[in-house]
């Protein structure tokens, strides 16, 4: 299910200001070059600079804090965790150990520095596109991505992801809300509680899935009464506004 | 007559008869409404009439020409249809981009599929919404922006499946004077489908009521409403001020020579009463 910072990250790309009028392929671009640079470019000055590069955007742009957090947090945490493995496991030269319940855990030189350059390259890259998400809206992506000749059924598919998305959250948070002013959420605490939650949870992923199925159905009836041909083209369309 | 269908017969797998012998004729250039209870099979009929459900039995002609003879395209380009739900409808990302959907698949050229874009946003009053995600538009604008689409193929007749559900009142007369503006300035046939029998006197030049796959009653609202019994028998009723004029008829022994059906023809009722002129009002 879609989480609201989700909405709401499509909400602050849809502002005015200096970044989301940029052109939509040149973000692209940059974004890409900078992606490539993190990831492919030994060290730690580079991922460094362009974290901090993407902050200062963010600030710039007033983006709150929790939604900054929210984005940021799940992928960190994942390279917490993997720094932590590479500092325990990577074998090298042993830089300090310590005593814990009568284990001893010992950290290796070799695997600071990998585990720290995959936690910074984790970092600056989820910041990058971060800073992509808060600028562009998505259909602007999408055109971008033609432009670049990515297969267009990908991209279709990536922007009727992206405009039905709100209809299926705005369905499923309808569902959810009858559901609870019935009691189908009573208390998470108790394990006849929790049962009766799981239940609601998975009926209403059930019903939210057949309304998309007649969703589409309906969708793909309007389409052909204006002449859908498999190709929803809109990179053609010459914006005059 | 624009559209003319004989005998039309539709059965879903699940065996629900959804039409069962429906004659049904639209001359060119009127305000038709298609009248109907819930599961009347209104929506059915116009997947039908607009080639999307294919009839098992029954002759559809467009113009006179049978419906098989038409292409999709030539078929598209004279019949447009805006569906309940504008969220069916609208699938691009922004309203531009959908309303320039049926423009590009005409393979006009840019700055054609550009012109009717702006055309019909304006037709509708929405130009400015042209770069506007569409999720972020209200119901009515949605509608507005549904039928913009339609209006961008720049077709003869429009059939809508139910325009005016889930709007506030405003929202109603708004949808239903842009109908009106398109069928009287642009010439476009409308067909439009409700269960709303107040509006229907307000608007309609012709009605059918559909009820359980079949046409039960087809004429000018007048003709049709003067059939109590039969509009009652199908799961609708009178329209308030038609209802009111017959209860004062009958329980308050006022002279009401013709059912009136908006407020302005039971305006002139009353006062013809109080006035103990009868006979001014029915002429």
């Amino acid at each position: 299910m879609v989480k609201e910072s989700y909405l709401m990250v499509d909400a602050l790309a849809q502002r005015d200001n200096t970044f989301t009028r940029m052109d939509a392929r040149v973000k692209v671009l940059l974004s890409v070059l900078a992606l490539a640079a993190v990831v492919g470019l030994p060290g730690f000055k580079l991922p460094l600079f362009i974290f901090a590069l993407t902050s200062a955007l963010i600030l710039a742009i007033r983006v709150p804090f929790k939604i900054v957090a929210g984005r940021m947090l799940p992928p960190v945490f994942l390279g917490i965790v993997v720094f932590l493995f590479m500092a325990l496991f990577h074998q090298g030269s042993q830089v300090f150990s310590l005593e814990m319940l009568g284990l001893e855990l010992k950290i290796y030189g070799e695997g600071l520095i990998l585990g720290t350059t995959v936690l910074l390259r984790i970092i600056s890259s989820v910041s990058i596109l971060l800073c992509l998400s808060l600028t562009t809206p998505v259909h602007e992506l999408g055109y971008a991505l033609i432009w670049f000749h990515i297969p267009r059924v990908i991209v279709e598919i990536l922007l009727l992801t992206y405009r039905y998305l709100f209809v299926l959250w705005d369905e499923g948070m309808r569902i959810r809300q009858a559901q609870a002013m019935r009691l189908g959420y009573p208390d998470w605490r108790n394990p006849a509680g929790w049962k009766k939650a799981v239940n609601s949870t998975s009926t209403l992923m059930a019903m939210v899935f057949i309304r998309a199925y007649d969703r589409a159905e309906n969708t793909f009836s309007a389409m052909q009464i204006r002449g859908y041909n498999g190709d929803i083209a809109g990179q053609r369309y010459k914006k005059t506004a | 007559m624009i559209i003319e269908v004989h005998q039309v017969q539709y059965t879903y797998s699940d065996g629900t008869k959804a039409l069962e012998g429906v004659d049904f004729e639209i001359p060119g250039g009127q305000f038709t409404i298609l009248l109907g209870p819930n599961g009347s099979g209104k929506t059915t009929f116009f997947k039908v009439i607009t080639g999307l459900l294919n009839p098992e039995q029954g002759d559809i002609k467009i113009e006179g020409r049978p419906f098989r003879e038409f292409s999709r395209e030539e078929l598209y380009k004279r019949i447009g249809f805006v569906f309940q739900d504008p969220n069916d409808q609208l699938f691009a990302p922004t309203v531009g981009d959908d309303v320039a959907f049926g423009p590009i698949n005409l393979k006009l050229s840019p700055d054609e599929v550009s012109n009717r874009v702006r055309e019909s946003l304006e037709m509708v009053g929405i130009p400015h919404l042209i770069n506007k995600p569409v999720h972020y538009l209200s119901y009515g604008q949605k509608k507005r922006a549904a039928i913009a689409g339609v209006l961008a193929m720049k077709p003869d007749i429009i059939i809508l499946d139910e325009p005016t559900a889930g709007l506030d009142p405003a929202g109603v007369r708004e949808i239903m004077e842009l109908l009106v503006k398109l069928n009287k300035k642009e010439k476009i046939t409308i067909l439009m489908a409700t269960h709303d029998v107040d509006l229907v006197p307000l608007y309609a030049d012709r009605i059918f009521i559909l009820h359980m796959g079949h046409i039960l009653l087809a004429g000018t609202p007048a003709e049709v409403f003067s059939q109590k019994e039969t509009v009652r028998g199908a799961q609708l009723r009178l329209p308030r001020v038609a209802h009111l004029a017959e209860i004062l008829a009958k329980r308050d022994h006022m002279a009401v020579a013709e059912l009136p059906l908006t407020i302005g023809e039971a305006r002139k009722m009353i006062l013809a009463n109080v006035n103990g002129d009868v006979n001014a009002y029915g002429s």
